[in-house]
């Protein structure tokens, strides 16, 4: 199902959640929220389970219903909260019953019905065997397999999860990831997954909304929004990056001695900033044609499948941090204390207007 | 647990270079600690409670069993019950309901009501009795305002420009009369010890149960709600067993200080024998006639029932740990 949200805003106290939202999910899209925390995810998130209200003046349609004042029990979403929130009196099976218990006798379901749903949830979520298991007794990623497959047995039309692998370690929030990736692909829900990890985001989502201090600054596929960050915002946010005070004149960056073209022909600002991704560099001991950087290769510090090197430029002292894949390494070989060329394999200037 | 993983895992680095002697005291100071500590509770607890059953006991069985065929001594147990079975539940809902409050919603005015819930542990039981008095005496209050302290305040220049505004301090106003147009006399009368012992006894149930709902948080009941649960079945289903064993723990607190109150209830009851007077007041009433064995027959009650509620403490503790 669909979901519109036209100018959600919402405010405590003084403090500003969020400033007028404007949002659209496609149906059976996995869209993830992405942003630093108190950038407002979260409570829009709880805005569309209607835990929280907006603000007058905003509306919530889904599908064509408006639903902005609808109660969080009237409007079908299931919720995923970080903690799990599971009943902690009731076992799996009676926690991922729950939902479909508490209907009243008209709608709810026989009890066989409700065997049936909760043994068929219990094998997609991959816990068969583990129905007579209290809360206590599972492991934090069981626990949010169970919270997913009670938050499903009420077939909900949206999936709404809050942060929900935030409290597991790296490695079975990797599985996980993979896991909902899969599990999305075969029931086809209408996914909203919140979360401050930039990788997860970007390894799970169809659409990433990046939002920062209350607004959204960016929407797009994770291609998209990693190849062509909109402001120096998403820029920083998306993985890391090296910022340049540089001295833009005709559309020309200079750093130190040397230009490098902008692609804005017309920009003319003396104090912007340039932004260069480690792995966007090309590194090699001799000064070839293309326009370089010369620095001193400080430290070599090897991280798994890359090797990362600290080098400071010769003209100003400024340390800069360059990425290489274990082959560049190789074939450039550098040493500590070498005079090296860094040629930017492309130099990201955002025009005043858009920075903030 | 994990307060006992956090203390093992802190005491053991300090355990192991030096050995035993940073934990261990001297053999002398660890006996005269233990027998201080000892001598203390032997002093103050168990003496007093045995002399409560020798004292119960000293005229024979027979003397202790008379004790509760007596007309009155029976009139006043039934009355305590009669006061404990209403006041008690009443502190349930009130407890629960302040406690869902406090703990699931966020409204101006929460640290007073807070506050306020406190007040009869601050308050001596003797002025919330009065206090009870001075709302609702009507008949009664004629004798108390011949009182010539508060009798001189309305006379007072204060008490004069009171009065010449509508308000008299020192009269039972419409409310009362209401009150006793009902049928229900409130001062001298069961519904005074009713009122009294729910006023002294109301923090318990609350005390008890907010910090465990907050310690809880609103998780639980906010994921009940969004998979479709009204808030009646929210709360039967999944709050309330989240808090039965404090719960519990509570009810048993409130029934022991209700049954045992003798200071606002002493004050609202008139002490009018198989009609007013409570297990406590009964005591007091039998002691002053020197009747001492029926008195701590009588005693020897509260006694076992502070023992009971003893136990089902523990009980309940110990399965609120496993919870």
């Amino acid at each position: 199902m669909k979901i519109h949200l036209q100018q959600i805003s919402k405010n405590f106290g003084p403090f500003q959640a969020l400033r007028s939202i404007d949002l659209a999910i496609k149906a059976g899209e996995l869209l993830t929220l992405l942003g630093p925390s108190g950038s407002g995810k979260t409570t829009l998130l709880r805005i569309i389970a209607g835990l929280e209200l907006p603000d007058e003046r905003g509306a919530i349609l889904f599908g064509d219903e408006e639903v902005t004042y609808r109660s969080a029990k009237d409007r079908g979403v299931g919720f995923v909260f970080q903690h799990y929130a599971l009943f902690r009196h009731m076992t799996v099976f009676e926690n991922i019953a729950f939902g479909l218990r508490v209907r009243p006798a008209r709608t709810r379901p026989s009890r066989g019905e409700i065997k049936d749903r909760v043994v068929r949830l219990l094998k997609l979520v991959q816990l068969s065997g583990l129905e007579h298991r209290y809360p206590s007794q599972l492991s934090g990623g069981q626990r949010q397999r169970v919270a997913l497959a009670r938050a499903l047995a009420v077939e909900p039309k949206v999936l709404l999860l809050d942060e929900p692998f935030g409290a597991l370690d790296a490695k079975v929030r990797k599985e996980l990831r993979r896991w909902l990736r899969e599990l999305h692909a075969e029931i086809h829900v209408t996914c909203i997954f919140v979360t401050h990890d930039q990788e997860e985001a970007l390894e799970l989502a169809d659409r990433v909304v990046i939002m920062n201090a209350g607004r959204i600054e960016q929407i797009g596929t994770p291609e998209e929004v990693y190849d062509h960050p909109a402001n120096s915002f998403v820029y920083q946010f998306l993985g890391s990056v090296n910022t340049l005070i540089t001295n833009v004149s005709g559309g020309r960056a200079r750093l130190g001695e040397v230009t490098f073209p902008t692609g804005l022909a017309n920009l003319n600002e003396p104090n912007s900033v340039a932004f260069i991704r480690p792995h966007e560099f090309t590194v090699s001991k001799t000064a070839g044609a293309k326009p370089s950087l010369t620095v001193t290769l400080k430290h070599i510090r090897p991280v798994g499948a890359i090797i990362r090197l600290e080098v400071i430029r010769a003209d100003n002292g400024e340390i800069l941090e360059v990425e290489l894949s274990r082959e560049e390494y190789r074939a450039a070989a550098p040493e500590i204390n070498d005079t090296l060329h860094l040629h930017p394999q492309r130099l990201q200037i955002y025009p005043p207007d858009f920075s903030i | 647990m994990t307060a006992s993983t956090i203390s093992r895992v802190s005491t053991s680095p300090r355990r192991q270079p030096c050995g035993r002697q940073v934990l261990r005291e001297p053999a002398w100071a660890r006996l005269t600690l233990l027998t201080l500590a000892l001598g203390f509770l032997f002093l103050f607890l168990f003496v007093p409670l045995l002399c409560v059953f020798v004292e119960a006991f000293r005229k024979g069985w027979h003397a202790y069993f008379d004790t509760f065929a007596d007309r009155n001594s029976q009139a006043a147990i039934v009355l305590t019950l009669k006061v404990c079975a209403i006041a008690v539940p009443l502190n349930v809902i009130f407890g629960i309901s302040a406690a869902w409050a406090l703990t699931k919603f966020n409204f101006k005015g929460k640290n007073f009501l807070l506050t306020l819930i406190d007040l009869p542990f601050a308050i001596s039981p003797v002025i919330s009795g009065l206090v009870f008095i001075l709302i609702f005496s009507h008949t009664a209050f004629g004798e108390f305002v011949k009182n010539p302290d508060l009798l001189a305040f309305n006379g007072t220049a204060l008490g004069q420009w009171l009065v010449g505004h509508g308000i008299v301090l020192f009269h039972a106003g419409p409310f009362v009369d209401w009150v006793a147009s009902l049928g229900v006399n409130v001062v001298f009368n069961p519904p005074g010890l009713v009122l009294a012992t729910l006023f002294v006894t109301f923090p318990f149930v609350a005390r008890e149960l907010i910090p465990l709902m907050q310690a809880q948080g609103a998780d639980e009941e906010q994921a009940a709600i969004s998979l479709g649960a009204s808030g009646w079945k929210t709360f039967w289903r999944v709050t309330l067993p989240n808090i039965k064993w404090g719960l519990l723990h509570g009810v048993v607190l409130c029934n022991a200080r209700a049954m045992g109150e003798f200071g606002a209830v002493s004050v609202v009851s008139g002490h009018i024998q198989g009609k007013t007077n409570t297990i406590p007041l009964h005591v007091e009433v039998l002691y002053e006639s020197n009747l001492y064995a029926a008195s701590f027959a009588m005693a020897s009650l509260l006694t076992m029932l502070a023992l009971l509620t003893l136990i089902v403490k523990v009980v309940v503790e110990r399965k609120q740990g496993i919870q």
